[in-house]
């Protein structure tokens, strides 16, 4: 018989029970806290802004190589281009931040060294060899060098070389010569040439070295926006007179094209030229193998042939000013002395070397694409050399590396003005007065 | 509330608290406070400028070109989804062979995903290939640049928004002509009452104070939808569909004018509060 007033103990788990459990395991986790923080693997992460499927399964590869080797675990991110910077200061401010990344604009990478983001990689650029670097890479700033370039991606034109041979063309060496081909090149399904003037950085980068090559530059070298000085305007001018006409020849839809919409016009055979860098021909030997004989490359030229221009573009490594700098700098050297060749086989005409030795690396030199398209690589090298091409772009205008001119190509100026002039129809002149206010605005407010 | 249930009240309560503490005030609170400073990113020294910010967006163009392309964006999509919606909705309410099929298929474009209807829509009006462009071109209206015209743009991201936004609009009217008595109809259609004169006299004051709900929240959203524009057009060509949001993740993400962007922001909110509180004034909620 139940004693009265006995309660009989609850079986299982209780409330009593559970609080008890929580609090023990909580202690236990705190007590233990210190001991798991210090023998703690290190973990690096690392932020990319290349798409190809191939070099982020190379990154990845190489990374699990590097913590077989060294014990240091790495994790890749992968972005669009031109998603790092806010990724990464993101990261900073939420107290986790990537150690390593690689960037395409060097813009951002001017704020972030300016800023105390980023650390030098002088002293793995000098034992590299400052000097096997290429003309205009390493944009040294405060007498330092803030990242590793990887690579070159210069803008420049593709065209059908069997179109061009049908129609009886030549590669154009002036714009009278480009405006003729693009008209004699637009029939039927087929335009003669494609370029966005869409809000975005591929403007700058594929629809504006004709301006290069024409002598154009923005400023002086007191950083007074010279777009539309005597000396320049009437140069403007006649650029976008010539773009004005040139559109005619473009298929429907240049606002909406972007970055490698451009190649995909060429390799579905829209349109018989089209910029962009050596990416097109990895394309090309990808998804239109038929057209492998039929890709010729020329500059931009300048309206009366006597210089030549190609878009400046370029891709580099940064390290981040991190507790562990000084291992993601390790790793960093690691990939580019070890495992550059092995990265730039992924997407190998696209990534043109900076290191002038890599051209003679039998390594590089064996990649079946670069051995296949050799003429159109010797072409791209060249323009590394030759006197008349000029290598630029908007973010490295002006007398010195400097963060600012980068606000021109990240608040749409140039898309602006051409936007302006074949959508609202304004005045070449009226375009370049609202173009050169604007860089007067963007430049003020620093 | 009784004080013996509190131990199982607040229990409940504090998730949703917590929630809306830490993912709408706190961040509410962040983004205003960074409003009266100047930075260039999230890591850069924030710099106080006080009111600064307010003033120059105030004189900006391309503030009141937002606000304007964003005003017009959401009265018209409002106009459009309500009527639109409030027809489907009568038409769906009739008895007719296969209406349970074709109720749900008036949901499809409001459960496909936001991206995927831009980006169909994208293609599908592409300048050059677009299917709609090529038909369109073929039955003699020429080429038509959707995208590409600064005045059409805007009604082509208008015309996406409504298709993909009236079956919000049509489920909610349905939902609710399922609650009218069917007596004040049949009484109404003895008395001799025309479609018209039951609609405009029974059906719409009956379904006032959901119509009121409809408006004031299909208006908040899409006076604040950012994705089917920015994937369609990222407020070009030329500012011609750039509005409050897109202006604020521009300037905020793409300019690194992280001060200006949630100024922006701030006076978006502020704007729609505005709004909003002289809305529910003189269309009150009823209970």
């Amino acid at each position: 018989m139940k004693k009265r007033g006995v309660e009989k103990k609850p079986k299982g788990m209780t409330r009593r029970k559970f609080l008890k459990m929580a609090g023990a395991a909580g202690a236990t986790m705190l007590v233990s806290a210190p001991f798991v923080h210090t023998s703690e693997k290190i973990t690096l992460r690392v932020i990319s802004q290349e798409p190809d499927p191939g070099t982020i399964k190379v990154l990845e590869s190489n990374f699990a190589e590097w913590e077989s080797k060294t014990g240091v675990k790495v994790l890749l991110d992968t972005v669009p281009g031109g998603e790092v910077f806010p990724k990464l200061t993101a990261s900073i401010k939420a107290g986790n931040p990537y150690h390593l990344g690689n960037e395409l604009f060097i813009g951002n990478i001017n704020i972030m060294a300016a800023n105390g983001w980023t650390v030098p990689l002088t002293d793995m650029i000098k034992r590299i060899g400052v000097d096997d670097f290429g003309p205009n890479i390493l944009f040294p700033m405060k007498g330092e060098i803030w990242w590793y370039p990887y690579d070159y991606n210069f803008a420049h034109w593709f065209y059908r070389t069997d179109v061009f041979k049908k129609k009886g063309l030549k590669e154009p060496k002036t714009w009278a010569e480009f405006l003729h081909n693009a008209k004699a090149c637009t029939a039927g399904d087929m335009y003669g040439c494609c370029l966005g003037t869409g809000n975005g950085q591929w403007v700058d980068w594929l629809a504006i070295p004709f301006m290069w090559a024409e002598g154009i530059q923005l400023f002086d070298n007191k950083w007074n926006v010279i777009f539309d000085s005597p000396q320049m305007k009437p140069k403007v001018i006649r650029y976008l007179n010539f773009f004005k006409e040139l559109y005619q020849y473009m298929p429907p839809g240049m606002t909406q094209l972007v970055w490698a919409d451009h190649i995909k016009l060429f390799i579905t055979e829209k349109v018989a030229m089209s910029p962009y860098s050596g990416r097109l021909v990895d394309h090309v030997d990808r998804y239109s193998p038929q057209l492998e004989d039929k890709v010729g490359i020329f500059t931009y030229p300048s309206s009366d042939g006597k210089r030549f221009a190609v878009g400046h573009g370029y891709d580099g490594w940064f390290v981040v000013k991190t507790k562990y700098s000084e291992e993601a700098k390790k790793l960093l050297e690691w990939l580019v002395t070890e495992k550059l060749i092995e990265f730039y086989a992924t997407v190998p005409i696209h990534y043109q070397p900076t290191r002038m030795s890599i051209y003679n690396d039998p390594r590089w030199k064996s990649i079946p694409s670069v051995k296949k398209h050799w003429d159109v690589v010797q072409v791209m090298k060249s323009f590394l050399t030759r006197k008349d091409i000029v290598l630029d772009c908007v973010d490295i205008q002006g007398p010195e590396i400097d963060p600012r001119p980068g606000k021109i190509t990240r608040e749409f100026i140039m898309p602006t003005m051409l936007q302006n002039l074949v959508l609202k129809k304004l005045a070449p002149e009226e375009c370049v007065k609202i173009a050169a206010d604007s860089m007067r605005k963007v430049m003020k407010e620093g | 509330m009784k004080f013996k249930d509190k131990h199982i009240i607040i229990p409940f309560l504090a998730p949703g608290i917590l929630v809306t503490l830490f993912f709408i005030v706190i961040p509410l609170y962040m983004a205003i406070r960074l409003s009266f400073f100047h930075l260039e990113s999230y890591i850069s020294p924030a710099k106080f400028v006080g009111l600064s910010n307010y003033i120059r967006i105030l004189h900006e163009p391309a503030f009141w070109n937002a606000l304007k392309n964003g005003l017009f964006y959401s009265l018209v999509c409002i106009v459009l989804q309500v009527s639109l919606g409030i027809g489907f909705a009568l038409i769906l309410n009739e008895q007719f062979k296969g209406k349970s099929f074709v109720r749900g298929l008036t949901l499809l474009p409001y459960i496909l995903p936001t991206v995927v209807v831009a980006l169909t829509w994208q293609w599908m009006l592409d300048g050059n290939v677009g299917i709609i462009t090529v038909l369109a071109n073929k039955i003699g209206l020429g080429r038509i640049n959707w995208l590409e015209t600064p005045n059409l743009a805007m009604f082509t991201v208008i015309l996406v928004s409504v298709w993909t936004w009236t079956p919000f609009v049509t489920t909610s009217f349905l939902a609710a002509l399922q609650t009218i008595p069917l007596d004040l109809s049949d009484a109404a259609k003895v008395d001799g009452t025309s479609s018209w004169q039951r609609f405009f006299y029974i059906t719409l004051p009956i379904l006032k104070p959901i119509l009121v709900i409809i408006i004031l929240l299909r208006g908040i959203w899409m006076f604040n939808k950012f994705d089917i524009i920015w994937i369609m057009t990222k407020g070009g060509p030329l500012r011609a569909t750039e509005h409050l949001p897109i202006l604020t993740y521009q300037k905020a993400f793409q300019f690194y004018d992280v001060g200006g962007g949630t100024t922006v922001a701030t006076i978006s909110f502020l704007f729609l509060f505005a709004v909003v509180m002289i809305y529910l004034k003189v269309f009150p909620v009823e209970d």
